[in-house]
Order: structure tokens, then C-alpha cells, then sequence
């Protein structure tokens, strides 16, 4: 029984601390994390909160040129006419740099279903470039391009 | 007469001391935006000269890059250079441009977007054009813009 507590005490600990500390890395991947789920909750307020103002973006097959922050929010929220998204980031690489930028790279999959039933899918790879302003992970540019 | 010899040196060291300053402070000081886009042609330049001291200064050891050629992210500046050299088809490049580029700067990183353009002569005497849509992102260490990853996808429209 002693041992028991000891152990759980430890684990308690451990876990605080991990917790507490982590790093840039799981910092920046769990933002992604929420903002993916965002997305696809069709939630864009919490979506759009962790953006620069100045953002940028390349998409995938939309156009060659590049999106800016207004034309992006166009975008975004244009996929709520959209019956069901399903956007899912997989094999996330993340580089950190002075404790201020990160560099993730990942590879997508993007299943859409528009109101009249039909399935959509689309698979690439993209790199999301992250600042952190006043203490905050924020995203200021992400690109999508094909895997082919 | 031997102290206006010596105002009359006096004056003209002041002056040319004072055109100095001003030349100085007038020579206008490259924004981080001017020193990534510069930096990027010579980086393309470079390639074309087969530079590899000057390719290999400004690229850093961790750098990661999609490209449209492999599929994959390709890790590391090793990996990267021994495939874009053997991967290099022979030629001549004409041209190197970027088209719309735009820099965001956030402290001692620059992310750098445009549309790339350009023309290479093959080995036969034919020329092509090639067309990307191409992010870069720059950061700052030990006062040097060094690459550290790039995203050089196919342009949409040749999809």
C-alpha cells in the first residue's frame, strides 16, 4: 500500500511536471491540433484566433497565386455551404528556431461532402510556418501543395 | 598667417569629415525583405555557377524541402543537395525570376513567397520553361540569413 502511494505520488509529479514543461514542439502541434479541429467543427472564430493578421497562404489547386489574409477567411468560411470537411494531418516534423519560429511539415488528407451528397478527397503536403508574438504560437503562412 | 593655416585645415578636415558622415547616413541600409529576395538570386545564381561554398553557407544543416520532383519531404542539407545535383539534367539556365514576391518579417525570420519563372536551354539546344508557386523561409543566425525550409510545388494550373 505504501508502495502504491509512493508510485502514484511520482506519477502525480511526473506528469505535472512534463505538463508544465513542455516544449516549443508540443506547444506549436498541439495549436495545430486544436486549429485542425477547429476547422473541421466548422468553428472559425477559434480557427482564425491563432492567425497573424498578416497571414498568407499558397492552396492546393485553387490558384497558383498566393492567398492573403482577407482572401483566405473568404475561403475558409466559404467551406461552410459545405455539408461535412474532414481535414486530418498526419507524420507532423516540427523545427524550431530561437524559441520563436517553427517550421511543420505534414502530409494531409482532405475529405469534403458537398450539400447535394457528393464525396471529395484530396491528399498533399503542406508546410505551416509559426511565429510566436507575445508569448503566443500564432500562424503567419501555410502552403499546400500535391503529392504526387 | 600660421593660425589661419591652421583654421583654414582645421575647416577643411571638419568638412570633409562632415560630407563623410552625411554620405554614410545617406546609403540606404537594405530592409531584411531586400536582403532575403537578394540573397535568393544569388542562391540561384550560385547553382548555376556551381558555387557550392556559397550554397552551402547560406542553407542550414537541419533543412527540410518539398519539392516537384520526390513526393517526400527531403530532410536534411546532405540529402538535399546530393539529389538536386544528380537530378540536375544538364543545360543552361536563361532565366531565374520570381514573380509577385512578397516577404513577411517577424524578428529574425523572413518567410518569402513568390511565383517562380523560368527558362533553361537543354543540352540539345531546345529551351523550356518552368513555373512554381514557392514559399522559403529565411532565419537569422549569427547575423546570416540561412534557409531552412522550402515548399517548390508545381504550379496549380500545369496540374
Amino acid at each position: 500500500m505504501k508502495h502504491f502511494k509512493l508510485i502514484s505520488i511520482i506519477f502525480l509529479f511526473a506528469a505535472f511536471v512534463s505538463s508544465t514543461f513542455a516544449g516549443d514542439k508540443e506547444d506549436v502541434l498541439a495549436l495545430v491540433s486544436k486549429n485542425i479541429d477547429a476547422f473541421n467543427k466548422q468553428d472559425y472564430k477559434t480557427y482564425f484566433s491563432s492567425f497573424v493578421s498578416d497571414n498568407t497562404e499558397f492552396p492546393y489547386v485553387v490558384s497558383p497565386l498566393r492567398h492573403d489574409a482577407a482572401m483566405w477567411k473568404n475561403f475558409i468560411e466559404g467551406t461552410a455551404s459545405l455539408a461535412y470537411v474532414n481535414y486530418h494531418q498526419q507524420d507532423s516534423e516540427v523545427q524550431i528556431y530561437n524559441g520563436n519560429t517553427a517550421v511543420i511539415t505534414s502530409y494531409y488528407t482532405f475529405t469534403w461532402m458537398e450539400k447535394g451528397g457528393q464525396m471529395n478527397y484530396q491528399t498533399g503536403r503542406s508546410s505551416m510556418v509559426l511565429v510566436k508574438q507575445d508569448g503566443k504560437w500564432m500562424t503567419a503562412h501555410m502552403h499546400f501543395s500535391k503529392m504526387f | 598667417m600660421k593660425t589661419l593655416k591652421k583654421v583654414s585645415f582645421f575647416l577643411f578636415v571638419f568638412l570633409i569629415l562632415g560630407f563623410s558622415f552625411t554620405v554614410i547616413a545617406q546609403t540606404p541600409v537594405p530592409s531584411a525583405e531586400e536582403e532575403v529576395i537578394a540573397l535568393t538570386y544569388k542562391l540561384w545564381d550560385a547553382e548555376n555557377q556551381k558555387d557550392m561554398a556559397f550554397r552551402n553557407k547560406h542553407v542550414s544543416d537541419d533543412y527540410t524541402e518539398f519539392n516537384s520532383v520526390f513526393s517526400t519531404r527531403i530532410d536534411g542539407k546532405i540529402k538535399n543537395f546530393t539529389l538536386s545535383d544528380a537530378n540536375f539534367s544538364g543545360g543552361t539556365s536563361l532565366a531565374d525570376e520570381m514573380l509577385n514576391p512578397k516577404v513577411q518579417v517577424y524578428g529574425d525570420v523572413a518567410i518569402l513567397t513568390y511565383n517562380f519563372a523560368g527558362v533553361v536551354k537543354d543540352n540539345d539546344g531546345k529551351t523550356r520553361s518552368s513555373k512554381a508557386k514557392s514559399t522559403r523561409v529565411y532565419v537569422k543566425m549569427s547575423g546570416e540569413w540561412k534557409l531552412v525550409h522550402a515548399n517548390f510545388a508545381l504550379d496549380p494550373t500545369e496540374d
